[in-house]
C-alpha cells in the first residue's frame, strides 16, 4: 500500500536539516574537545565484529580482506592492557556482588527458577484479534512476498 | 479541583457513574468538533459502577471515580492504542503499561484514547492519520503537541485529567497553547513500561491537568520504580526542599516580545509576594538544543520503528505514515550509516552532555529556572510553516528532556493581539526535584 509521498525528496530534506544541526554542533565539539569522553575504539566500531575462539585469546576484528572476512588482530600494547586487567576488574566485581544484599545473589550459586507468573487470560484472545490472520493457535506472520 | 471532585464522590454528593457519564456525553456533543478523542472505553460505565460499589463498602483508592483519559500511544488492555496511525490502525493492547496499572489500582476510570501527532512526532497535532485536534481555547488554532489530544481533553472537559508523553516537549507545548498545566517528570521518574517508544532515552510519561496540584495528585499516583522498566527510578527518599527561600534563575533565550512579557510580570509578582529573589541566569549552548535532540531522536525513531514491518499485524510503516515519521525514519536511517559515525550521532550525544552540565552548574545557584514553555504562539490551521519553523516551537522545551530534569508548564496569561490565545510559563527544576518543582508551580497560580 503506498502513499503519494515523495520520499527521495523528504530523505533529501531530511540530510539538509541534519547536515545544518551537525554544522552548528561541531563548534561546541571543538570548544569541549579537551573534555573526557567515553569513545569506542575503532576496532569496536567495525560492524560484525566479532570475538575469535577463546582458546587463543586473540579478538578477531573484521577487515577490509576480500578473501577472508575474519583476520586475527595483531597483538598489540591496547590489547595486553585489556587483557592484564580484566581478570582483577571482573573478581572484584563478583566479591563486591557477593557482599551486596541482593537475595538471589546470596542464595546460592545455583540458579533457581522464579515463582511463575499468573497467567494473562485475555491475552492469546487479544493478540489474535491482532494479527492479519491466523489458523487456530497460530499468527500467521507472512503476508507477501519480502519487499 | 481533582481534590473537591474526589470529595464531593466521597461524601456521596457525585457518583462514579455520573462523572464519568457527563463526560461520555461532553464527548458525544463536543468531540466531533474537537476531535481530542480517537477511541472510546467500551467498560467504561461498567467499571464506574464498580468503583461505586468499592466507595460504598469504604475501600476505593486514591483516584475513586476520576476519568482519565490517555494518549494513544500508552497500552490500555482492551483499547484501541493506534498511536494516531494508521500502521496500527486497529491495534489493541494486549496489556496495560505501569502507569496505566497504577491509575486503574487507584481506581481511576479510563474514559478513552486521545489523538496525537502520529508515533509522536510532530509539535502541533497536525500530523495525525485520524484528523486534525483544534484548540479548544481558539479553534482555528493549532492545540499543540504531540499530547494534542491529551491536552485539548483537558481544557475541553472530557475528563478529569489526562495522561500525556514528552519527549522534547510534547506534553508542556500543548498544555501551554490550550491554558492548563502540563507536567514533564525527571527521566526514569514514571515507569516508561507500556509506552509506544519515540525516543526511548528522552520519552518520559506525564500528567496533563487543570492545576499544578492535579498534577501533582496524579503524579504522585503514577511515579515510582517499576521492575519491567530498567531505567525507572524511585526518587521519593532523595533530599527535601522547601519553597520558602527561592533564588529563581531566568536564561536569557529568544521568544516572543509579548510572551516574555507575560513570563515576567508573573515572575515578578510571585517573586515580591514569597520574598524570592530572581536574576538573570547564564546558562551556554542553550541555543543549541534543537540541533542536539533532532539527530537523537531521528535515529532512535529510526531503530524504534523497525519493529513494525507489517509482519506481525498492521502495515508497514514506511508504507503508511506521514510525511514527519517519514523524515525522521528517512534521516535517521542516514546518521547510522557507518560512513557517518561520529558527524551526526555522536556529535549529539556529546552536545546533549555540555547542556546537562550546563543546567547541572546553573542548579547549583538557582533552585528554578524560568523561562516562557513555547517562543510563539500557535499557528493557525492552514498557515504554511516549514519544517524548521516547526521545530522550533520545542527550542524550549527540549532543554529539560536533553538535561533529563522536571519541567513543568504553568499558564500565565493571555496574547491579546492573538485572539486571546494562552501562554505558558514553564519552570525547570534539578532531577529529581519533582515534587519542589510542582509546589513552586502552585505558587505561580495562586497570584
Amino acid at each position: 500500500m503506498e502513499r503519494e509521498i515523495n520520499k527521495e525528496m523528504i530523505e533529501k530534506e531530511a540530510k539538509q536539516i541534519l547536515d545544518k544541526f551537525a554544522k552548528a554542533l561541531e563548534k561546541v565539539e571543538k570548544e569541549h574537545e579537551a573534555d573526557s569522553w567515553v569513545e569506542r575504539e575503532d576496532f569496536e566500531r567495525k560492524e560484525k565484529a566479532s570475538l575469535s575462539d577463546e582458546s587463543n585469546e586473540n579478538f578477531a576484528v573484521l577487515q577490509n580482506s576480500q578473501k577472508s572476512p575474519l583476520k586475527i588482530h595483531s597483538e598489540n600494547a591496547k590489547m595486553m592492557n585489556y587483557r592484564e586487567f580484566r581478570s582483577p576488574v571482573v573478581n572484584s566485581l563478583s566479591a563486591q556482588l557477593q557482599k551486596s544484599n541482593c537475595p538471589y545473589l546470596k542464595s546460592s550459586n545455583k540458579n533457581s527458577e522464579n515463582p511463575a507468573c499468573s497467567a494473562d487470560i485475555d491475552f492469546k484472545e487479544n493478540m489474535l484479534k491482532n494479527a492479519p490472520a491466523h489458523d487456530d493457535d497460530f499468527v500467521i506472520a507472512e503476508k507477501g512476498s519480502w519487499k | 479541583m481533582i481534590k473537591e471532585k474526589l470529595n464531593l464522590i466521597k461524601k456521596g454528593k457525585l457518583s462514579a457513574e455520573e462523572n464519568i457519564k457527563g463526560f461520555i456525553e461532553k464527548i458525544r456533543k463536543d468531540n466531533p468538533e474537537i476531535n481530542a478523542v480517537l477511541h472510546l472505553n467500551e467498560k467504561a460505565i461498567e467499571q464506574a459502577k464498580e468503583v461505586d460499589k468499592k466507595i460504598k463498602q469504604g475501600k476505593a483508592g486514591k483516584l475513586a471515580g476520576l476519568g482519565v483519559i490517555i494518549k494513544s500511544n500508552i497500552n490500555v488492555k482492551g483499547v484501541i492504542c493506534n498511536c494516531a496511525s494508521r500502521t496500527l490502525e486497529n491495534y489493541r493492547a494486549t496489556y496495560n503499561a505501569t502507569a496505566v496499572d497504577k491509575l486503574i489500582s487507584e481506581d481511576a476510570i479510563i474514559i478513552g484514547m486521545a489523538n496525537m501527532d502520529e508515533f509522536a512526532c510532530g509539535a502541533s497535532g497536525e500530523t495525525s492519520d485520524f484528523g486534525i485536534t483544534k484548540n479548544p481555547s481558539c479553534l482555528d488554532r493549532i492545540p499543540g503537541g504531540s499530547s494534542s489530544g491529551s491536552a485539548a481533553s483537558v481544557a475541553a472537559g472530557f475528563c478529569d485529567f489526562s495522561l500525556g508523553s514528552d519527549t522534547g516537549g510534547s506534553i508542556r507545548n500543548p498544555a501551554s497553547h490550550c491554558g492548563i498545566v502540563g507536567f514533564k517528570p525527571s527521566y526514569g521518574a514514571v515507569s516508561r513500561y507500556g509506552l509506544i517508544d519515540m525516543a526511548m532515552s528522552l520519552d518520559q510519561i506525564g500528567p496533563l491537568g487543570l492545576n499544578a496540584e492535579d498534577c501533582e495528585i496524579v503524579f504522585n499516583v503514577i511515579k515510582g520504580k517499576d521492575e519491567n522498566d530498567s531505567i525507572s527510578r524511585d526518587f521519593s527518599e532523595e533530599k527535601k526542599k522547601n519553597t520558602s527561600k527561592i533564588v529563581i534563575g531566568i536564561p536569557k533565550v529568544g521568544a516572543r516580545k509579548e510572551i516574555w512579557e507575560k513570563v515576567l510580570e508573573r515572575v515578578k509578582l510571585v517573586s515580591e509576594k514569597n520574598s524570592w529573589k530572581h536574576e538573570e541566569a547564564e546558562l551556554k549552548h542553550i541555543d543549541l538544543g534543537i540541533q542536539t535532540y533532532y539527530p537523537i531522536v531521528y535515529v532512535e525513531v529510526f531503530s524504534g520503528t523497525r519493529k513494525f514491518d507489517g509482519r506481525k499485524y498492521g502495515f508497514k510503516i514506511e508504507d503508511v505514515c506521514g510525511e514527519e515519521v517519514l523524515r525522521r525514519i528517512l534521516g535517521g536511517g542516514e546518521i547510522s550509516k557507518a560512513e557517518f559515525a561520529g558527524k551526526y550521532y555522536r556529535r549529539a550525544l556529546k552536545a546533549k552532555e555540555i547542556i546537562r552540565n550546563e543546567f547541572e552548574n546553573a542548579f547549583k545557584k538557582y533552585d528554578v529556572l524560568i523561562m516562557p514553555t513555547v517562543p510563539r504562539t500557535p499557528h493557525k490551521f492552514g498557515e504554511k510553516i516549514t519544517v524548521e519553523d516547526m521545530y522550533n516551537y520545542d527550542t524550549l522545551t527540549v532543554l529539560a528532556n536533553l538535561a533529563e530534569i522536571p519541567g513543568i508548564s504553568v499558564p500565565c496569561g493571555t496574547i491579546k493581539e492573538d485572539d486571546k490565545i494562552p501562554v505558558g510559563l514553564q519552570i525547570l527544576a534539578p532531577i529529581g526535584e519533582d515534587n519542589f518543582l510542582l509546589e513552586v508551580a502552585k505558587k505561580f497560580e495562586l497570584s
